[in-house]
């Protein structure tokens, strides 16, 4: 997943090379993970990896000035947090779930509940393996009509 | 079809990137009258001697040194070349610049001066009474905030890892907090992170250079599920949020503020300027009545950051807790039965539960959700790539259906009630006679002040449990008969971090003293071992270690080592205890046995009172009564 993310990352940014840093933040969480780097940044309280450096107010991945684009947000939540979701996913519940179902229109409990019950059926739709990319995650859950759960059709 | 999504992505990223570009490259001018206004705001200012209000300091984040006032940042937020030692310089250069057509100014900053600068517009029109007229339109900025939409903002502490003594410190942030997001979307809010801007590459020098405050410090702006992704998920550290008061007025001066401070650094000291540091001293930038940051003179520890905001301001009304994957993973693990439990070494090994279990669906559920949150932290931990393992065990998970549902939220002590880091303890003892070496007995007083951090046997919620941070620490003592005082001890650190083995992990557990004793004798102790949790009273941890130990007493050296057996019990949430002994082999020597017992009633938060006995290498048995207050230094 990783190696793909950076791939969409790198595809991303030579594209818009002139404001953006491409919609492929996934990827670039941890890069050194020695126990001693790990032991030595959360002593300091220094981060790690180039997640929050050089992306200050004005550029970040799939957004525009910092800010992820409304049309954007499921896109880049799940290329965040994809590895969050497929448990959650496998398991019809969890935070980041509930927050996809949130981003897909869902409001009260039980459209989340519903949502949540619809993408679990569907996981194999949405995630057929474990190198599924983000991109296409996003895809399979549309085509699978997950979002529809909730909207009580 | 991939490609043709990917396209669409990357169209309309283009396009909007495009449309956010257009700085204000086109040309302006300012009326006459304005350019007239501009001179009467600057007589008002000197008049009014308008730089040395807090406000304007608070807004240079300068800082009143010997030598006057200097901010520790560098960079666009001051305008004049010497504005950031000299409020004054800087305010006249503002008003300039505001009313200035200088297309090199607004080149610079990629906006007009008065677009760039916000929080001193507002400030300073207020102030001096800016007409109407000559305020000008910034539609980029207002389209930004319009779509950021804060209306309320939140200190996030990220608590320490608890198997992590190194993450004791733990770390603050702000969370700017849209409405619009409140139901079930507060994920896609956002973080802004102060951080030093560090190149991980630079392996040790990154720490020595990190104390020496060679690193620049610089705000970042993030989307809040991936600044928290890092610590619930990778570092396994629960995080607190604390939604601050401000009104939103005071709240969008706060967003002002911020985008004056893109690009700016200072240099970050990884103990005292930083994150935690520059948190509190922007909290005062939007409320200049706060003192916050005045009520640190050493380290800035970030728990203790959160304690301050909290007495100080009564800002912090309420607290919202999110678990992080590791306690959710521990969690489950405990829910788990005898057989669940061995089900879960076949699941975590093979990826599959076996028949032979007979465990209901729900049981088998609960085994593999217990084994992917395990799987994931394993391949976090290590840096391996185990996606192929999780998604086996999700996706024999999801087959199951929807049986399990969220654990109710464990309700831990807040680390915002944990006690104080520094302490102040007031004892009395007695060191018992010695035949053998013809000592009599003695009655002594005793002061020690605790620099940082932690008793073993305090309440340990918001620290790392059943272990001991003890950095910097001076014991004094009088002793009543000789009529003397002495300096008993000096202690560099003293840490001891037991870590239980688990069903499914082999965790060490460590030990390291560095003191000085009786007046400049060295005396350094350390050892490597395992522990295990037993199930009695609140807590329970038995750890066996092999430690080492080199000191000098009596005009010899000693080398020794041996075996250690710690016993550490909480019965009851007030009550800590602890016993070591030590066989010491002792080079050259005879054998030492040590023995060791301390016990820690918690008054409230930040009083305990402590018993303690040690035997020591005269045969002489030090038996002492404390009191101690905690509090933040």
């Amino acid at each position: 997943m990783k190696s793909l993310l950076v791939t969409l990352c790198l595809f991303v940014g030579s594209f818009a090379m002139a404001n953006d840093a491409g919609c492929g933040l996934g990827g670039m969480l941890i890069k050194s993970n020695t126990k001693l780097m790990q032991i030595i940044a959360t002593t300091l309280n220094g981060t790690f990896g180039s997640q929050t450096f050089g992306i200050t107010f004005g550029t970040s991945g799939c957004s525009a000035n910092g800010i992820v684009q409304n049309d954007k947000q499921i896109q880049y939540f799940v290329e965040v947090n994809q590895a969050e979701l497929t448990r959650e996913i496998a398991q019809g519940h969890g935070e980041k779930l509930t927050t996809l179902a949130a981003l897909n229109g869902c409001d009260t409990a039980e459209q989340i509940s519903a949502f949540n019950v619809k993408a679990q059926s569907s996981f194999k739709t949405i995630i057929p393996s474990a190198k599924t990319s983000a991109v296409d995650f996003v895809s399979n859950m549309k085509s699978s009509s997950v979002a529809d759960a909730c909207h009580g059709s | 079809m991939h490609a043709t999504v990917r396209n669409l992505v990357l169209l309309s990223v283009f396009i909007l990137s495009y449309q956010f570009q257009t700085p204000l490259a086109r040309g302006f001018s300012f009326s006459a009258q304005t350019i007239a206004d501009k001179e009467i705001y600057l007589k008002k200012a000197t008049k009014l001697e308008l730089w040395k209000d807090p406000q304007w300091i608070r807004l240079g984040h300068y800082e009143n040194k010997i030598s006057g006032y200097e901010s520790s940042f560098r960079g666009p937020l001051f305008i004049d070349e010497f504005g950031f030692k000299s409020p004054k310089d800087e305010l006249l250069k503002t008003i300039e610049a505001f009313f200035s057509e200088s297309k090199e100014l607004s080149a610079k900053y990629k906006r007009h001066p008065q677009c760039q600068f916000l929080a001193r517009r507002r400030w300073l029109g207020a102030r001096l009474g800016f007409e109407p007229t000559d305020y000008m339109v910034c539609e980029e900025r207002r389209d930004w905030k319009a779509s950021l939409n804060v209306k309320s903002v939140s200190i996030v502490f990220a608590a320490s890892d608890l198997s992590n003594p190194a993450s004791s410190f733990g770390h603050t942030f702000l969370k700017l907090v849209n409405p619009q997001n409140a139901r079930n979307k507060d994920l896609i809010d956002y973080g802004v992170n102060y951080a030093a801007n560090a190149d991980q590459s630079e392996g040790l020098f990154y720490a020595m250079k990190g104390l020496l405050g060679m690193y620049g410090g610089v705000f970042t702006m993030l989307p809040y599920h991936q600044k928290i992704r890092e610590y619930i998920n990778i570092e396994g550290r629960d995080i607190w949020e604390y939604p601050l008061s401000f009104n939103t007025d005071e709240v969008d001066f706060l967003v002002d503020h911020l985008l004056e401070m893109e690009n700016t650094s200072a240099p970050y000291y990884f103990f005292t300027g930083n994150c935690s540091y520059h948190i509190l001293r922007t909290l005062e930038v939007i409320r200049p009545k706060l003192d916050l940051a005045s009520a640190f003179t050493s380290f800035v520890i970030p728990i203790d950051t959160v304690k301050v905001v909290q007495r100080r301001s009564g800002l912090i009304k309420d607290r919202i807790f999110k678990k992080s994957l590791k306690t959710d993973y521990l969690e489950s693990y405990t829910h788990l039965d005898l057989l669940q439990k061995k089900a879960l070494d076949e699941a975590v090994d093979k990826l599959t539960i076996s028949a032979t279990y007979q465990l209901t669906p729900k049981e088998k559920a609960e085994v593999y959700e217990t084994a992917m949150k395990y799987t994931a932290i394993k391949a976090y931990r290590t840096g391996k790539d185990l996606d192929n393992d999780v998604y086996k065990l999700s996706s024999a998970r999801s087959l199951l259906g929807p049986i399990t549902a969220d654990s109710e939220i464990h309700t831990t002590q807040p680390p915002d009630e944990s006690h104080d880091s520094s302490a102040l303890y007031a004892g009395a003892g007695i060191l018992t006679e010695s035949t053998e070496n013809n000592i009599p007995q003695q009655k002594y007083y005793s002061l020690k002040f605790r620099s940082a951090f932690h008793d073993l046997e305090q309440p340990d919620f918001g620290a790392v449990h059943m272990s001991q941070t003890e950095l910097g620490g001076i014991n004094l003592r009088y002793y009543d008969e000789l009529k003397k005082f002495s300096l008993h001890k000096f202690t560099l650190l003293n840490l001891i971090n037991t870590n239980p083995v688990t069903q499914l992990d082999k965790n060490i557990s460590w030990k390291i003293r560095a003191e000085i004793v009786d007046q400049w004798s060295p005396d350094a102790e350390g050892g490597g071992g395992m522990s295990f949790d037993y199930n009695i009273g609140e807590a329970t941890r038995m750890s066996y270690f092999l430690v080492g130990r080199y000191w000098h007493q009596d005009e010899k050296d000693y080398l020794a080592g041996g075996p250690e057996i710690l016993f550490i019990t909480r019965p009851t949430k007030t009550i800590g205890f602890s016993t070591s002994l030590t066989y010491f082999g002792i080079l050259k020597n005879e054998a030492f046995f040590r023995v060791k017992s301390k016990i820690n009633y918690n008054v409230k938060q930040n009083y305990d009172l402590q018993l303690e006995a040690e035997n020591l290498l005269n045969k002489q048995v030090d038996v002492q009564f404390r009191i101690l207050k905690n509090f933040l230094f």
